[in-house]
């Protein structure tokens, strides 16, 4: 693997980063600024802004969780220093994500299903399940002080989270759920499906006026996590440089 | 742009205020924490090769 290498993975991410950055910027700025000024939905009304922030944040709450637990993984098999790095720098940007995904659900919740929050919804609970990998993760990474066994410790705790994702995903398929189905996939199977000259699919997925800042928002917190991951990650290579120099001037001292 | 009007201001600015004050968070202490430990790292690593680190 290319970026295996802790030097190849420095000078990658040394510009990959800021253009992860950039990129972010413009599309939340775009997309964010076309989500405001399209028209209301008619069912939903203003909340449709929504649309534009929620589903996006839970997604990308999950893609934090796979790069964290496929990090992991990597780590415990083959103890790899930088899939360690990259499963520790993942967790914080997904809890955020998470919180915001929990959040923002709760505030299109309230108008649309008449509550804040519903404990017997399957969504709404491996959602929070998620969030509590991600905390558990931290926390245990934190109360260990031996850093290769918190590391290893930790690194279990994300492998066994990693099918809570699939309960995330399929759980308003599996069980009967206040929530709808993924406005992601099904927009993005709509699109295909009119560019191969399919038709009208199955699942009609959003009004066109939506699609537009729906995938700028989605692809631009993408790219946000990306930037983010990578620096986090660039961090942990100069924390464990820093801490193995300190040790040397401490054994030469 | 209808940031803050109507019927369901409540739900949607507190929501992208939110959103906003995170990422704004995870974005700042991923910059300070970077520039933190890579300014240890060269510090030490000036000190080991005996170079003064300013």
């Amino acid at each position: 693997m290319f970026l295996a290498n802790p030097q190849r993975f420095m000078s990658f991410s040394k510009w990959a980063a800021p253009i992860f950055g950039v990129l972010a910027v413009g599309m939340l700025g775009i997309g964010f600024t076309l989500g405001f000024t399209v028209p209301d939905d008619y069912q939903q009304g203003q909340t449709v802004r929504l649309l534009f922030l929620h589903p996006q944040v839970s997604f990308v709450s999950m893609m934090a969780y796979a790069a964290m637990g496929v990090s992991a993984f990597f780590g415990v098999v083959f103890r790899h220093l930088l899939a360690d790095a990259a499963a520790r720098a993942a967790a914080p940007i997904g809890a955020g994500f998470t919180f915001l995904a929990l959040l923002t659900g709760s505030f299109w919740g309230r108008p649309m299903w008449g509550t804040w929050w519903e404990w017997t919804d399957p969504r709404i609970m491996s959602e929070l399940v998620l969030f509590l990998f991600f905390l558990g993760y931290m926390a245990l990474l934190s109360a260990v002080d031996d850093e290769a066994k918190a590391t290893r410790a930790a690194n279990i705790l994300a492998m066994v989270g990693l099918p809570n994702l699939a309960v995330v995903h399929f759980s308003v398929y599996w069980w009967n759920s206040l929530h709808q189905g993924s406005s992601i996939t099904t927009t993005i199977m709509a699109w295909f499906h009119s560019l191969s000259g399919g038709g009208q699919a199955d699942k009609p997925g959003l009004a066109p006026i939506y699609v537009a800042p729906f995938v700028l928002s989605f692809f631009g917190l993408a790219c946000l996590f990306a930037a983010l991951w990578l620096v986090r990650i660039r961090s942990e290579v100069w924390r464990r440089k820093a801490g193995a120099l300190a040790v040397q001037a401490a054994g030469k001292a | 742009m209808d940031l803050f009007t109507g019927k369901y201001a409540i739900y949607i600015g507190p929501s992208y205020a939110a959103a906003a004050i995170v990422f704004a968070w995870l974005t700042i202490d991923t910059l300070f924490r970077a520039r933190s430990w890579r300014r240890k790292a060269e510090a030490l690593q000036a000190q080991k090769d005996g170079k003064d680190p300013a």
